[in-house]
């Protein structure tokens, strides 16, 4: 029965890579599949994980009557099958969308903008980099030493690139275009390091296929 | 004598290997000899009532190693007491807030009680000979209960002070962007520089006009709380609007089943902008699966099939914006995608055609709509943006004459 499960799996790995050769019917089955599936799955997940335990159960036992809003709220939507009532599924929209945009203000404030701010508010230069560059004077700890000024500096240059009420020319042209630089920089970055978890997770599929289900190789 | 003294000898040896070898036991000896004094309990403030401050005075008497203090709390003075917390001997305060299984709630009475726990080395009578006058030593805990306190009530506060400087920081960017709307409103002309996303918007339904192919528009993979989602929304109506001018089906896919009723109502308010209600296909609003790669193989099925012009990804994107984006390009459509989640920008960087970088994607937002709200909320941000870069600047200054002010004004507590 475990191989049987094992080559369920290893036969939708296979449908799903044959996507690199050209999309074709064998792609088309696990696609569909896996969409169904996942579909159904969640339902039943939301069902059983929200619905019953912060909804239904505390209904029924007759304890937060207040639930009942949120059921109204949820009934609501359904509303939107009706041409003539469709209308009623704006009001639970609304709410949502009124509470998480102002639960998210404090949530950025605190977590984003503050903290982050504080987190740039830098000294020049850190005292202990120019004590050790006296004592060592090689060009890694002078470079130490511009960590700062250039962190600050390339912080103010990213910033300015998203200023949008002064138009990027003449010498402030410049000073963007740092800003657009360092951003690459950045985003280079992130590609090259994604990129190789990809590779791996490419390897372990290998190491399913080869070893787990086929036994063709070894660990 | 000889024979004897040696005989002694070992013997003292053993039985110190005995005392010194034992670990602690689970077995205590209550005694009041360290128990601390003085113990205090407060509500602890800038909290919802969910935690209790103690303090006390360790003891002062001598021949006590103290190894740590437990906290104990009970809902009576009578107990039964739960340990809430445990601290170094060198503290003698602790915040107290959650215990084994409960955990402190406001308004609720609590009674605490301060234990010192020392090792003490107590001779006990052999028990395994009942005839001998020989004792073993053992090595025990000792714990050292202080008097009860209470009943304290944890108070819930209605401020937190210690959040000061996040409610200024908030409430200057209240008034910056209720100035902006306000000017907004009275007709004030604010002015932003141009940005190429919007021309480019433009130039992706305009390619997809020229080849009578749909437009796909993805507006991301998290529901209508996330703000990315939200400025997604606004601009799907423009994009919707444009589509309907030049009678271009749009297909949105969607992975929240709550963004469904979102979607229909931007882009029906988008065909209507353009004066082609008639034209809106309620089943190209598709929601496809809530989980985050069956959602992403249900779209690339999609522009492979339905052979889409223009693909708009605008919103909060995860690791399927590389797959999406990849698969886009081989499919030879034009790409536009914009998000703030910083970590996807690189894939759609490498792979779109254009990429509304973090907040370029709010303001081409606010721009393509030109929504007065949403512009002086954007001249507000610019605002934000420069009085950050002064901070900045200023703390510079300052740090190198030692005056950490700003840093620690900033700090989030």
């Amino acid at each position: 029965m475990d191989f049987f499960w094992l080559s369920v799996a290893g036969l939708a790995t296979i449908a799903v890579l044959s996507f690199l050769y050209n999309d074709n019917p064998l792609y088309k089955v696990a696609e569909h599949f896996f969409v169904g599936i996942a579909a159904g799955y969640v339902v039943c997940a939301e069902f059983y994980n929200v619905f019953l335990p912060n909804l239904w159960n505390p209904l029924t036992s007759g304890t937060d009557y207040w639930l009942v809003i949120p059921l109204l709220l949820g009934l609501a939507l359904f509303t939107r099958f009706s041409n003539n009532i469709g209308w009623i599924s704006r009001w639970p929209m609304s709410v949502i969308i009124g509470t998480y945009a102002g639960l998210a203000v404090i949530g950025f404030a605190s977590g984003d903008m503050v903290l982050q701010v504080q987190a740039s508010l830098i000294p020049v230069f850190e005292p202990a980099t120019v004590s050790k560059f006296s004592g060592d004077p090689s060009v890694m700890n002078f470079l130490d030493i511009l960590k700062n000024p250039l962190f600050t500096l390339g912080l103010i240059a990213v910033l300015f690139y998203f200023f949008f009420s002064v138009e990027h020319k003449g010498g402030l042209k410049h000073i963007a275009v740092v800003g657009t630089t360092l951003l690459m920089i950045g985003f280079g970055a992130g590609y090259g390091y994604t990129v190789m978890t990809r590779i791996a997770l490419l390897f372990d599929r290998f190491y399913f296929l080869f070893v787990e289900w086929l036994q063709v190789a070894s660990a | 004598m000889l024979l004897k003294s040696l005989t002694l000898s070992v013997i003292v040896l053993l039985e110190s290997i005995a005392v010194f070898g034992q670990t602690d036991t689970a077995i205590v000896v209550l005694g009041q000899g360290a128990a601390p004094t003085q113990v205090a309990v407060t509500d602890a403030p800038n909290d919802g009532g969910e935690a209790l401050n103690v303090s006390w005075t360790p003891t002062s008497q001598v021949g006590f190693t103290i190894l740590k203090y437990q906290l104990l709390a009970a809902e009576s003075a009578a107990g039964p007491f739960q340990l809430m917390a445990e601290v170094d001997s060198k503290t003698s305060e602790a915040r107290m807030s959650s215990g084994d299984g409960w955990k402190v709630e406001p308004d609720k009475p609590y009674f605490i009680k301060v234990v010192a726990v020392d090792s003490t080395t107590l001779a006990v009578p052999d028990s395994t000979n009942p005839d001998s006058v020989t004792v073993r030593f053992e090595k025990r805990l000792r714990l050292s209960e202080s008097a009860v306190v209470g009943p304290t009530y944890p108070i819930a506060s209605w401020f937190n002070w210690n959040r000061l400087n996040i409610f200024l920081m908030v409430m200057l960017f209240y008034v910056l962007v209720m100035v902006m709307v306000k000017r907004a409103k009275a007709g004030q002309v604010l002015w932003f520089r141009k940005i190429a996303g919007i021309d480019a918007i433009d130039e992706a339904i305009g390619r997809a006009t020229e080849l009578g192919k749909p437009v796909l528009y993805v507006p991301g993979t998290q529901n209508i709380e996330n703000i990315q989602t939200i400025a997604s929304i606004q601009l799907l109506t423009s994009v919707a609007t444009k589509a309907a001018t030049y009678d271009i089906p749009i297909i949105v896919p969607l992975n929240r089943a709550f963004m469904v009723t979102v979607a229909e109502e931007a882009v029906k308010q988008g065909f209507m902008n353009a004066g082609r209600p008639d034209a809106y296909v309620r089943d190209n609003i598709r929601y496809m699966s809530d989980e985050q790669f069956a959602f992403t193989s249900g779209v690339t099925g999609i522009m492979l099939r339905e052979k889409t012009a223009a693909h708009f990804y605008l919103g909060a994107f995860f690791a399927e914006s590389l797959i999406l984006s990849e698969v886009g390009f081989t499919s030879g459509a034009i790409q536009i995608a914009g998000t703030a989640n910083t970590h996807q920008l690189p894939f759609f960087v490498v792979a779109c055609d254009y990429t509304l970088i973090g907040e370029e994607y709010f303001a081409t937002s606010a721009l393509v709509t030109r929504d007065v709200e949403m512009m002086g909320t954007l001249k507000a941000t610019d605002y934000m943006k420069a009085f950050i870069i002064v901070c900045m600047l200023a703390s510079m200054v300052l740090e190198l004459f030692g005056v950490q002010f700003m840093r620690s004004w900033f700090q989030v507590i």
